[in-house]
């Protein structure tokens, strides 16, 4: 019962500090990025221009901007011959078309993706461990994430899709088939004797069965699929378009505050279990359901859109406690911020490194990731 | 007490882990009830009490609760689960935060958390010891201090698993009293697992004793005892 200690309550002001600090340096890092890359005819310095230009014009010419995103959202839909205008339509710009395309369209969707999707798997992965009470979960622990896998070899092997646009065919299987994990979560909820450890459990089962029906697909699949499947389960950022970050970013926006709201309820469930927290007014069971359903949409969402990726959920919420302690209220801000922070490095140097290769982030993050957190964690002597 | 309400309702409650141990409870709690729960141990007092609580699961029948859902239903547990190295404050502090909600009134939040742990630990003597360390205290002030956290959250149902017991008289009437007082003000229920029958009818509205898996009630004032203690 000593999860949150006095020297951490102590250390309050300073920690928030660090927060602060981390929020700085994860957007100092996304803008770094925003530069970088493998294009010959725009360097970082041309650019920052760009960026920076753009975005004064963005805001002085916001009626204009507005104007163009109606004219998308209207004229576009209705005829199907026009073409979608960029958003600084009419107005003269700094950068040529193709240097403008390569930022906005190109790197810009998938920072914001990273910091979405880092915020988002790194928050599910601390509340999961969290209400859980157990420091292995990761958000691909509950199995939804091998909804997702099942979802898009359905679409990809099989054929059988719920949406028939086809841009968005695998992406909706997915999404649709971590939902049905997240249905058999909330009924879970309700069987009587249902521990932390059961949730677990069924979370592995789930794993398995899935696994087992996406490898019987797999066994007759053409190479074609096979290679279309193998893509998608590596889990990139180079997926989602400008406007599927902006829904997963919405998503994301509306259920944070509720995961917040909850980090007291979760601190006293992680310092001393279900007794501990009953006694202090807290119902363990409801909020430990609430959190998990909350999580589990969190994470299908962002990997709906991305593929698997499994490891910021698990080691982001690790090294912000390493940082802030076991103190909710501060280490789900701080996890958040971690873990937009690692994706966009990873995936920085994952599009950077070999360039023209683009090594996907999943793979990447393991790959950097694995060795820092290990260090991280043998550091302090075993500290979990 | 003006008129009293319906708190809680239990209908054809079976409750137990693995195997039944009470079933075919039914239970009306209204405000104002002081109910006592008595049976030799392991016959499933404390399990009955988990289940009202919500953290065991009934293996049949339904709780009908009107206590609000967060903070409505307060918990004594026999293990006291306090903080034992952060101050009496800081343990019922626990309590006036999920009792006092933060949504309604933001700006006034704080004061009203430091109100409700001022009161709870003034009911229960402690006003001097406010800042001192858990760990410092006796047993009998941190079953105080716990019962003092659940106060502050001011539930409308209290729970109570065995908190008189490991108490002197002295500390049993403090705790008594100042629980008393404040579910006159309050208008709230209680139920109480005890061991002790003698100290269970002199505190108790209404009694219940378990009896071959089934629940049959008394009414407190017409129990006698003999010299040694026990039911006649």
């Amino acid at each position: 019962m000593d999860s949150i200690s006095l020297q951490h309550v102590e250390k309050g002001k300073y920690q928030l500090l660090i927060i602060l600090g981390l929020a700085v340096f994860t957007l100092l890092s996304a803008v770094f990025a925003l530069g970088l890359g493998s294009s010959s005819n725009l360097d970082m310095v041309t650019s920052w221009k760009i960026v920076i230009s753009d975005t004064k014009k963005f805001f002085l010419n916001i009626d204009t901007v507005a104007d163009n995103l109606w004219y998308n959202l209207t004229a576009c839909i209705s005829s199907s011959s026009c073409e979608d205008r960029s958003l600084l339509h009419g107005i003269e710009r700094e950068g040529t078309n193709i240097q403008n395309a390569i930022i906005w369209d190109w790197r810009f969707p998938r920072i914001l993706t990273a910091i979405v999707g880092g915020i988002a798997l790194a928050v599910a992965g601390a509340l999961m461990q969290g209400c859980l009470g157990n420091p292995l979960v990761s958000p691909l622990t509950l199995g939804v994430a091998s909804g997702a896998a099942l979802g898009a070899a359905f679409a990809i092997v099989l054929g059988f899709t719920i949406l028939s646009i086809p841009e968005l065919a695998i992406v909706a299987n997915a999404f649709f088939f971590s939902l049905v994990v997240v249905t058999i979560i909330i009924q879970l909820g309700k069987i009587r004797s249902i521990s932390a450890e059961s949730y677990i459990l069924v979370g592995i089962a789930i794993t398995f069965i899935c696994g087992a029906i996406v490898s019987t697909m797999q066994y007759f699949a053409t190479d074609a699929q096979l290679s279309q499947l193998a893509h998608w389960s590596f889990g990139s950022l180079s997926r989602p378009s400008g406007g599927n970050v902006i829904l997963m970013g919405l998503i994301l926006a509306s259920l944070l505050p509720t995961a917040l709201k909850w980090s007291w309820d979760l601190n006293t469930l992680s310092m001393g279990g279900d007794e501990f927290a009953i006694s202090t007014g807290v119902n363990p069971s409801k909020i430990r359901k609430n959190i998990l359903i909350v999580s589990a949409l969190m994470t299908s969402i962002v990997i709906a859109f991305t593929g698997l990726i499994g490891f910021v959920g698990l080691a982001a919420p690790h090294m912000s406690r390493l940082i802030v302690g076991n103190d909710f209220r501060k280490l789900i801000p701080c996890s958040g911020l971690f873990g937009a922070f690692l994706m966009i490095f990873a995936d920085t140097l994952g599009r950077t490194l070999f360039a023209p290769i683009v090594i996907p982030v999943g793979v990447m993050l393991s790959i950097i990731g694995g060795p820092f957190f290990m260090y991280l964690l043998l550091r302090r002597g075993g500290h979990h | 007490m003006s008129s009293s309400e319906l708190i809680l309702s239990v209908e054809n409650l079976t409750v137990g882990y693995n195997e039944e141990l009470i079933s075919k409870i039914n239970l009306e709690i209204n405000t104002g009830d002081v109910i006592a729960v008595v049976g030799p141990s392991g016959i499933g007092k404390t399990t009955l009490l988990r289940t009202i609580a919500g953290l065991v699961k009934p293996i049949s029948g339904d709780i009908f609760c009107k206590a609000p859902k967060r903070g409505g239903i307060g918990y004594i547990p026999q293990k006291l689960g306090l903080v034992r190295h952060t101050s009496v404050y800081h343990n019922v502090d626990l309590g006036a935060r999920s009792g006092s909600r933060f949504f309604s009134e933001p700006k006034t939040w704080f004061k009203r958390r430091s109100e409700r742990v001022t009161t709870a630990v003034e009911r229960m003597g402690l006003s001097d010891k406010m800042n001192e360390p858990v760990r410092r205290l006796s047993g009998g002030q941190q079953r105080r201090v716990a019962t003092a956290r659940t106060l502050a959250q001011r539930p409308k149902l209290i729970l109570a698993d065995e908190f008189l017991s490991e108490l002197d008289e002295d500390n049993i009437s403090i705790v008594l009293d100042a629980v008393k007082e404040y579910m006159a003000a309050s208008e709230s229920a209680m139920i109480i697992v005890e061991h002790n029958i003698q100290r269970a009818t002199e505190i108790s509205t209404r009694l219940l004793q378990i009896k071959n898996g089934e629940l049959v009630e008394y009414n407190p004032s017409e129990m006698k005892f003999d010299l040694d203690g026990g039911l006649i």
